[in-house]
């Protein structure tokens, strides 16, 4: 009786190429079926555009949040319609979309913006003031936090823990694409010093610190994370 | 020299070589060996003579041992596929643990076979007509799409009720949050009325929501607000042709 031919010794290229393209096939229908399994933070940042109906957007800046969480990624992204902060981080399932805020740029405005509170069980937290602006005549620009019982903003808050006014040319000024972003940020050193209803303002000034415009920002969301 | 002795000499220079690897090239060359041999055998051959002969065939075992080294070079492959045989299995832990979220993955092929009814139309009484319907708009990469009409009465006055759907073009794909929220149903004078619900999650978004309508009424305007874009349904009302 004939024995059965045996198939060749395959070699370590072979037997490699094949287990990748079965780790690939896996990893697709895992991304696909479950949405989890996320190789890189881009894929992530792509749930978030489709989940909030951006549309695709490009990265302004993307910055390292491991206050929050040892893996977080705080992203500012931006398309000609919208502005938007996003955060992911890498879990067990891969890198995993937390949340996304974005700011419509659609309308005409000299300032387009919103903030948004990033906090992890109420203790570790990032604030964040982000936009674009419209008009090339700002060259300045101030935020300014206003508690619900003080509408005229006579005690400005958050003041003490940073910054929060930018010229043209600092970092926390960005241009893409010929449009001009923002992003103001500071550690959450006390939550309970933001309380709800809090308003927050821009201001933006000329270079001879002229007022060019105000505008009250969106409250993107309070992100309370567990 | 025996057949161990031939397998041991032309593994030695296979140091590198994984377990598996080492197992691999003495299975390869033994199966080898059987072929040769049973060719012998079979022509009446002595079994010792046979595996002496097919030994000494095969040629210098020192020289097919670096042959078979050199084939063998190359750790990198090596660490690839270990690396794609890791990934593999996270990937496959992560979905026996993500089996909950298959529900989900239903919800993205059914809603766009058989959108469900069971969501609430709210406080509709003394409906008269109910219609299916099939108007769908594109919206990026989603699509909206109305499926059915009510009408009723709400708050003790006429209304039309309109249940819609979104769901990503592409099957399983996520599709933009907030269908409720983000829609508004306008009636021939412009007026509207509330939500009259929603429900969603990231593969199918519902919503239902009602405007007021008077009889000769001959339609009503889904409208969507998407970032960037603003998308008007015209939803024709069941027997306002003939009413007008």
């Amino acid at each position: 009786m004939k024995k059965e031919k045996k198939g060749r010794l395959s070699s370590r290229r072979k037997r490699s190429l094949r287990r990748v393209l079965i780790a690939a096939a896996a990893v697709l229908l895992v991304n696909r079926i479950f949405l989890i399994g996320l190789l890189f933070p881009i894929q992530a940042l792509r749930h978030i555009e489709e989940r909030t109906g951006t549309g695709r957007t490009a990265v302004v800046c993307r910055e390292w949040t491991p206050e929050i969480y040892k893996t977080g990624l705080v992203y500012l992204t931006e398309n000609e319609n919208v502005t938007m902060l996003s955060a992911v981080r890498l879990s067990f399932y891969g890198w995993t979309e937390l949340y996304g805020v974005p700011v419509d740029c659609g309308a005409e405005g000299p300032i387009h913006g919103g903030w948004w509170s990033f906090v992890r069980m109420e203790k570790a937290g990032r604030f964040y003031v982000f936009g674009r602006v419209d008009d090339p005549e700002i060259a300045w620009l101030e935020v300014y936090f206003m508690r619900p019982d003080d509408p005229r903003g006579e005690k400005r808050i958050g003041r003490v823990h940073g910054n929060y006014g930018i010229h043209r040319g600092d970092s926390g000024w960005m241009e893409k694409d010929g449009r001009l972003y923002f992003l103001f940020e500071a550690n959450l050193v006390d939550w309970s010093e933001y309380p709800a209803g809090l308003r927050v303002v821009a201001v933006g000034y000329d270079e001879d610190r002229n007022l060019v415009a105000r505008t009250d920002l969106e409250q993107g969301g309070v992100s309370v994370a567990q | 020299m025996t057949r161990q002795e031939f397998l041991n000499q032309v593994l030695s220079p296979l140091g590198r070589l994984t377990a598996e690897e080492r197992e691999n090239v003495r299975r390869e060359l033994e199966e080898h060996v059987e072929d040769r041999m049973e060719a012998l055998l079979e022509m009446g051959w002595d079994a010792e003579l046979a595996e002496a002969r097919c030994l000494e065939a095969m040629g210098d075992p020192a020289e097919i041992g670096r042959e078979m080294a050199r084939q063998y070079r190359g750790r990198g492959w090596l660490w690839i596929g270990r690396m794609a045989v890791a990934l593999t299995v996270v990937v496959c832990i992560q979905a026996l643990l993500g089996l909950g979220m298959l529900g989900a993955a239903w919800d993205s092929l059914s809603v766009r076979f058989c959108p469900s009814t069971a969501i609430s139309i709210g406080e509709l009484e003394n409906v008269e007509t109910v219609v299916d319907l099939d108007i769908r708009a594109e919206i990026g990469n989603d699509i909206l799409r109305v499926y059915m009409v009510f009408v009723g009465e709400k708050d003790g006055q006429r209304a039309a009720m309109v249940l819609a759907c979104m769901y990503d073009r592409l099957p399983f794909g996520i599709v933009a949050d907030g269908l409720a929220s983000r829609s508004e149903l306008w009636n021939e004078r412009g007026g509207t009325g509330t939500s009259a619900g929603g429900s969603g999650n990231y593969r199918a978004e519902y919503a239902v929501r009602w405007t007021p309508v008077e009889p000769g009424d001959t339609h009503v305007v889904w409208e969507y607000r998407a970032i960037g874009e603003t998308v008007r349904l015209e939803i024709p009302l069941p027997g306002g042709e003939e009413t007008v």
